[in-house]
C-alpha cells in the first residue's frame, strides 16, 4: 500500500515534469521514466527527482542556439524587406523607450538614489515647529541646537548651517586680492558639517572643532572649481590666507571636485565664529538648519521621540522663547528631493501613458502586418513549423524590433538628459547627479524586452489561431483576422484614453503657467536692471559708512541718463522668504499681536524703482535716517489684515509681542503689496524699514530707465557698463555681481513651471500624435478591408453621404469609447495633478472641454483620409475583385 | 590549466556505461551520482552524439512482464572523448601531485 503510494508521488512528478519536454519526444520520455520506476520502486520518488533537470535539459537542447539565431537571422530579413513599417515601427518604439529611460534616469537619480555621502541613508534634517506662528519646518534658535547636540541619545552627530530661509541658506562672499574682485557663494558652517556627510577633503583637511568658535575661525575650505578657476590648482594653496568680506582667512582645504550640498555650485565654506554666550543664549533669531546622523539602529521614530522631550524640557525652561516650539525630524534626502516629489511622480506617470501608447500603436501595426503576413505563416505552418515555432518566431521578430527602438531610445534618452542637465531649472535638487547610470540601462533593457513581448505576444497569438486553408486560398477579406479586427480597435481606444488623459494634464499645467504669467506681481519687471552688492565689513564697519556708500551710489545712479528712478533693498525680490517676526500695534488690547509678518529694508525710490506704489502716505525719504524718529511702510496685505476700518498712516507698531522693548515705529505710508517672495504665492503682511535706519553689508539695487514716451528699455542701453563702472569708481575693491533685469528673476523664479509645462506638452503631443496614427491605421485598414462592401452598396445605390456615414461611424464609436475612459483616467489622476497646478483647478471643466474638443478635432482628420479613398471605390472594382 | 574536454560528471557516466551500466538507474547505482545528475547527463551526451540510446525489445520485457527499458550505449565518438578526457584528468592529477611535491611549509619564527 505505502509502495504504491510512493509510486503515485513519483508518477506525479514525472507527470509535471512532462510539461517542459518538448511535445516531439514526450511519450518517448514517459516511457523511459515508467521503465526507470518500475525497477527502482523503494527509491522512486528520490529517483522521480531526476526528472525535473532531464526535461529540462531536453527543453534546453530543443531551444537550441542556432534555432534562436535562425529566428533572428530570419526576423531581420523580414524587418529589411517591409522597411516603411520598420522605421515607424522603431522610432515609435524609440520615442516610447528613450522618454521612459529619461525620466526614469532623472527620477532615479533625484528621488531614489542615496544622497553621495557616506552611509546616507542615517542622514537626517532636523527643525523647528511652533503652531502658533504657523512653522512646520523653521530653522533652529543656536541656543536650542547647543541643547540638542548635548541632551540627545539618538544621535552620532549634528551640524548646523546658517540659514535664513528654507531656500535661503546660500551666503554671498567678496574674494579680494589679487585680481578682480570676485563675488563667491558659500555656506556658514559648523567644524563638523564635513565630517559629519563623511566628505574628505581632496587636498589639505576639514575644519576641526576648535574653529568653530571667534578668534579661531579665521579659515576656509574651498571648492575644487574656484581652486582651478581662481588659483590655477595650485596645490600650495592650502595654508595661505585669502581675503573675504575684507578679512583674511587661512585656507585649510580643497574640496572633492563632486562634492555638492544639494543642487548649489558653491565656493567657499566657513566656519560659524560662535562665542559660547551666543551659543548659549540666543533663542531668537531662528537661523540655523540642522543636519545630524542617526546612531545605527535608532529610527527616525526613536530620534523624533528623544527630540521631544528635549523640546518640551526646554519649553518648561524658557517660557518666554520656547512656548509650543517643537522639533521635527526627517530623512535628509527627503529634505533635498521632496519639494520636486510630485513632478516628478506626473512626469513618471506621463511617459509610462507615452510608453503604453507606442506599445499598442506598434501591436496595432504589427497586426495589420500579421494580416498581410497571413499566407506567409501559413505556408510556413504547411511545410510543418509548430504553431509555437511561428509564435517565437513572431516574439523574436517584436523583441528585435524593440531592440532596434530600444538602442535608439538610449540615444534619444542620453540626448534629452544631457539636455536636462544643461537646461534643467536650477531649483531642481541634486540635477548634476542625473545620468544614464547602470540601473538606467538595465532598467531600460528590461522595458525594451518587455514592450517587444506585450507588443508582440497579441499578434503572435494571433498567428496561431489562423485557418490554414483559409489564408492560403488568399482572398483579401479572408486574410483578416476577425478577432484581430476587435483587438485592434480595443488597442486605438486605449491609445486615445490614454492619449486623452496625457492632454488633460498638458492643458492643465499650460494654463496654469498662463495664470503665472498673467498674476499680477505688484511691480513691473521690464526696463530695469538689477545688481547686487555686499560691502566688506572691514572697510565698511560702522552702519554710518554702510549708509553713506550706498547715498552716495544712489545719486550717482540716479544722475544717469535715462535713469528714472533708483533705489536698494536688502532682500532682493524673488530671492526666497524674507525674516519675520512678531508685531504689536500701540494701543491695542494686550493680547493682540500679529505673528509671521515680515520684513525688508528699503531705501527711498526703491518702490518706485520696482514698479510698484505707494497707496497711502509717503514713501521713505532723505529724513528717515539714524538718529531721526522711526518710520515703518507697511503693505496693504497687513493693512487688510491688521486695520480694518482704521487709517493707518501715523499708527505706531513695535517688532515685538506686547511689553517687548522693541522700540515704537510711526507707519508713513501704504505700499500696494507686491510678489516679493516667490511669484505663486501671495504676499504677505510686511513691515519695510529704511535702509538708512536699519543698515546691512548686502542689499541689491534696482534701476528703471526712461520716462513718459516710449523709453528705451534698460537693458538695451548698455547700463551694466556704467553701472559697473560708478561701482568701481566709489570702491575698486568691491565685487559686482551680474547686472541683470528684473524680468529675468521672473524667468527663473518661473523656470520649473516652465520644464514642467514643456515637458508634460511634449509627451502629451507624442501620445495625441501616436494615437492619431493609430487611429488613421485601423479606419484605413477598415476602408480597405470594407472596400467590397462599399462597392456592392454603391451599385446597389448607396450616396456618398450614405458611404462618409458608414465610416465615420466607426470612427466616432471608437472615439467616444477612448474618450470616456481618457476621461475617467484624467479625472482619476487629478489629485496628484493638484498640486502641480497655481490658480485653475485639476478638475477645470474648461480644459476637459477643449481638450475633448481638441481630440475630436485630431480624430476627424484621422478619418479624412480612409473616407475619401471609400468614396473613391469604383463598384465596378470592388465586384471584379470577388 | 587547459580546459577538459568534458565535464567530469559526464566521464564518470561514460565510464560507468563502458564498464556495463546499460540504463540510467545502472549508471546511478555504478557511479552513486543523484538522478539530477545522471539523468540530464545522460541526455546532453546524447545530443553531444557521445551516446546513443535504442530502445530493448519489447517481447523481451514482455515476457519478463515488465515494461521495456531504454538503453544507452557509448559511440565511437564517445570512446574517443572518454579516452581524451580520461588523459586530460591523469594530466591534471599529474601537475597537481607536481606542485603539491613542491610546496614547502613556511616555517614561522616567533
Amino acid at each position: 500500500m505505502k509502495r504504491m503510494a510512493v509510486t503515485r508521488v513519483a508518477r506525479l512528478i514525472v507527470n509535471a515534469a512532462s510539461v517542459v519536454v518538448p511535445r516531439w519526444r514526450r511519450s518517448e520520455w514517459r516511457r523511459e521514466w515508467d521503465a526507470e520506476l518500475w525497477y527502482a520502486p523503494r527509491g522512486a520518488v528520490r529517483l522521480s527527482a531526476g526528472a525535473v533537470p532531464h526535461a529540462l535539459e531536453l527543453l534546453q537542447q530543443h531551444w537550441s542556439l542556432d534555432m534562436v539565431t535562425q529566428d533572428i537571422g530570419y526576423g531581420f530579413r523580414m524587418l529589411r524587406r517591409s522597411p516603411g513599417f520598420t522605421i515607424v515601427a522603431a522610432l515609435t518604439l524609440a520615442i516610447g523607450i528613450g522618454a521612459t529611460a529619461a525620466v526614469f534616469s532623472i527620477v532615479h537619480a533625484v528621488l531614489w538614489r542615496e544622497l553621495p555621502y557616506r552611509a546616507a541613508a542615517n542622514l537626517v534634517q532636523l527643525w523647528e515647529t511652533n503652531p502658533d506662528r504657523h512653522w512646520t519646518e523653521a530653522e533652529c534658535a543656536p541656543a536650542n541646537f547647543a541643547d540638542w547636540t548635548r541632551e540627545n541619545q539618538s544621535f552620532e552627530d549634528m551640524a548646523a548651517y546658517w540659514g535664513a530661509a528654507r531656500d535661503a541658506w546660500i551666503m554671498n562672499y567678496a574674494l579680494t586680492g589679487a585680481g578682480e574682485p570676485e563675488r563667491l557663494k558659500g555656506m556658514t558652517v559648523t567644524a563638523n558639517f564635513f565630517s559629519l556627510l563623511g566628505v574628505q577633503p581632496a587636498l589639505g583637511r576639514a575644519f576641526v572643532a576648535d574653529e568653530d568658535w571667534r578668534g579661531k575661525d579665521g579659515v576656509v575650505v574651498i571648492s575644487d572649481g574656484l581652486w582651478r578657476r581662481r588659483f590655477g590648482a595650485d596645490p600650495a594653496l592650502v595654508g595661505r590666507a585669502i581675503s573675504l568680506d575684507g578679512r583674511p582667512r587661512l585656507v585649510v582645504g580643497v574640496l572633492p571636485a563632486d562634492f555638492r550640498f544639494n543642487n548649489a555650485p558653491l565656493d567657499v565654506w566657513v566656519p560659524m565664529g560662535w562665542t559660547p554666550e551666543s551659543i548659549a543664549n540666543t533663542r531668537r533669531p531662528h537661523n540655523l538648519r540642522v543636519i545630524a546622523r542617526l546612531k545605527p539602529g535608532v529610527t527616525s521614530a526613536q530620534a523624533q521621540g528623544d527630540l521631544d522631550r528635549i523640546a518640551s524640557d526646554l519649553e518648561r525652561r524658557y517660557p518666554q522663547t520656547n512656548t509650543h516650539m517643537g522639533v521635527g525630524v526627517g530623512p535628509l534626502r527627503e529634505w533635498i528631493v521632496g519639494p520636486s516629489r510630485t513632478a516628478l511622480q506626473v512626469f513618471l506617470a506621463a511617459v509610462a501613458l507615452v510608453l503604453i501608447v507606442a506599445c499598442a500603436n506598434v501591436a496595432n501595426l504589427m497586426l495589420a502586418r500579421g494580416a498581410a503576413r497571413a499566407r506567409e505563416l501559413a505556408i510556413r505552418s504547411a511545410l510543418g513549423a509548430s504553431s509555437t515555432r511561428l509564435v517565437r518566431q513572431m516574439l523574436t521578430e517584436s523583441v528585435l524590433l524593440a531592440s532596434i527602438g530600444g538602442a535608439l531610445g538610449l540615444l534619444i534618452a542620453s540626448a534629452a538628459i544631457a539636455a536636462v542637465v544643461a537646461y534643467g531649472p536650477a531649483s531642481m535638487p541634486r540635477l548634476h547627479e542625473i545620468r544614464l547610470d547602470r540601473a538606467a540601462l538595465a532598467f531600460t533593457m528590461a522595458i525594451t524586452i518587455v514592450t517587444g513581448i506585450i507588443f508582440g505576444v497579441v499578434p503572435a497569438r494571433q498567428s496561431r489561431v489562423r485557418e490554414v486553408t483559409a489564408s492560403l486560398r488568399g482572398s483579401a477579406r479572408d486574410g483578416g483576422v476577425a478577432g484581430g479586427g476587435r483587438l485592434r480597435h480595443a488597442l486605438v481606444v486605449a491609445e486615445l484614453a490614454l492619449s486623452l488623459a496625457l492632454l488633460v494634464g498638458a492643458t492643465l499645467l499650460a494654463r496654469s503657467f498662463v495664470k503665472l504669467n498673467q498674476v499680477d506681481l505688484g511691480f513691473v519687471p521690464e526696463q530695469t536692471a538689477s545688481v547686487q552688492l555686499i560691502l566688506p565689513r572691514a572697510t565698511y564697519n560702522t552702519p554710518q559708512r554702510q549708509s553713506e556708500f550706498l547715498d552716495r551710489l544712489l545719486e550717482r545712479l540716479r544722475a544717469i541718463p535715462g535713469v528714472r528712478a533708483a533705489g536698494a533693498a536688502q532682500r532682493a525680490l524673488l530671492d526666497g522668504s524674507l525674516w519675520s517676526s512678531d508685531f504689536t500695534i500701540e494701543h491695542r488690547a494686550p493680547d493682540e499681536y500679529g505673528i509671521e509678518v515680515r520684513h525688508n529694508e528699503l531705501t527711498p525710490g526703491y518702490i518706485d524703482a520696482i514698479g510698484g506704489r505707494i497707496l497711502r502716505g509717503r514713501d521713505f525719504n532723505a529724513s528717515d535716517r539714524a538718529g531721526a524718529p522711526l518710520t515703518v511702510l507697511v503693505n496693504d496685505a497687513l493693512v487688510r489684515r491688521y486695520f480694518r476700518n482704521e487709517d493707518p498712516i501715523g499708527q505706531r507698531l513695535n517688532f515685538d509681542r506686547p511689553g517687548g522693548t522693541s522700540p515704537w515705529r510711526t507707519i508713513v505710508g501704504v505700499v500696494k503689496a507686491y510678489r516679493e517672495e516667490g511669484v505663486d504665492f501671495d504676499p504677505r503682511p510686511t513691515i519695510y524699514e529704511s535702509l538708512a535706519v536699519n543698515t546691512d553689508l548686502m542689499f541689491t539695487i534696482v534701476l528703471r530707465s526712461g520716462g513718459g514716451g516710449a523709453p528705451p528699455p534698460v537693458e538695451k542701453i548698455a547700463l551694466a557698463p556704467t553701472i559697473r563702472g560708478i561701482i568701481h569708481e566709489l570702491d575698486p575693491n568691491l565685487p559686482v555681481a551680474a547686472v541683470t533685469p528684473l524680468t529675468a528673476r521672473v524667468d527663473e523664479a518661473l523656470a520649473p513651471h516652465r520644464f514642467s509645462t514643456t515637458l508634460m506638452a511634449l509627451f502629451a503631443i507624442a501620445g495625441v500624435v501616436l494615437a492619431t496614427v493609430g487611429l488613421y491605421g485601423v479606419l484605413s485598414y477598415l476602408a480597405a478591408q470594407r472596400a467590397h462592401e462599399i462597392g456592392v452598396r454603391i451599385a446597389l445605390g448607396a450616396t456618398g453621404g450614405d458611404v462618409v456615414r458608414l465610416v465615420t461611424r466607426q470612427a466616432a464609436r471608437l472615439t467616444a469609447v477612448g474618450m470616456i475612459g481618457g476621461l475617467a483616467l484624467a479625472l482619476a489622476s487629478g489629485r496628484l495633478m493638484s498640486g502641480l497646478l497655481f490658480g485653475v483647478n485639476a478638475y477645470d471643466p474648461a480644459t476637459y472641454a477643449v481638450v475633448l474638443a481638441l481630440l475630436s478635432a485630431v480624430a476627424m482628420c484621422a478619418v479624412l483620409a480612409p473616407v475619401r479613398r471609400a468614396l473613391r471605390v469604383s463598384p465596378l472594382v470592388a465586384l471584379r475583385a470577388e | 590549466m587547459s580546459r577538459l574536454p568534458l565535464r567530469p560528471t559526464l566521464v564518470a557516466v561514460l565510464q560507468a556505461l563502458t564498464a556495463g551500466a546499460r540504463h540510467g538507474f545502472d549508471v546511478i547505482s555504478a557511479t552513486g551520482l543523484p538522478s539530477g545528475t545522471v539523468y540530464p547527463a545522460l541526455a546532453r551526451l546524447e545530443h553531444e552524439g557521445f551516446v546513443e540510446s535504442r530502445w530493448e525489445d519489447h517481447k523481451v520485457a514482455q515476457k519478463e512482464k515488465r515494461p521495456p527499458r531504454r538503453y544507452y550505449e557509448v559511440t565511437r565518438a564517445g570512446e574517443k572523448i572518454l579516452t581524451a578526457a580520461v588523459a586530460a584528468l591523469k594530466e591534471r592529477e599529474r601537475a597537481a601531485r607536481a606542485r603539491l611535491r613542491a610546496f614547502r611549509p613556511v616555517k614561522v619564527s616567533r
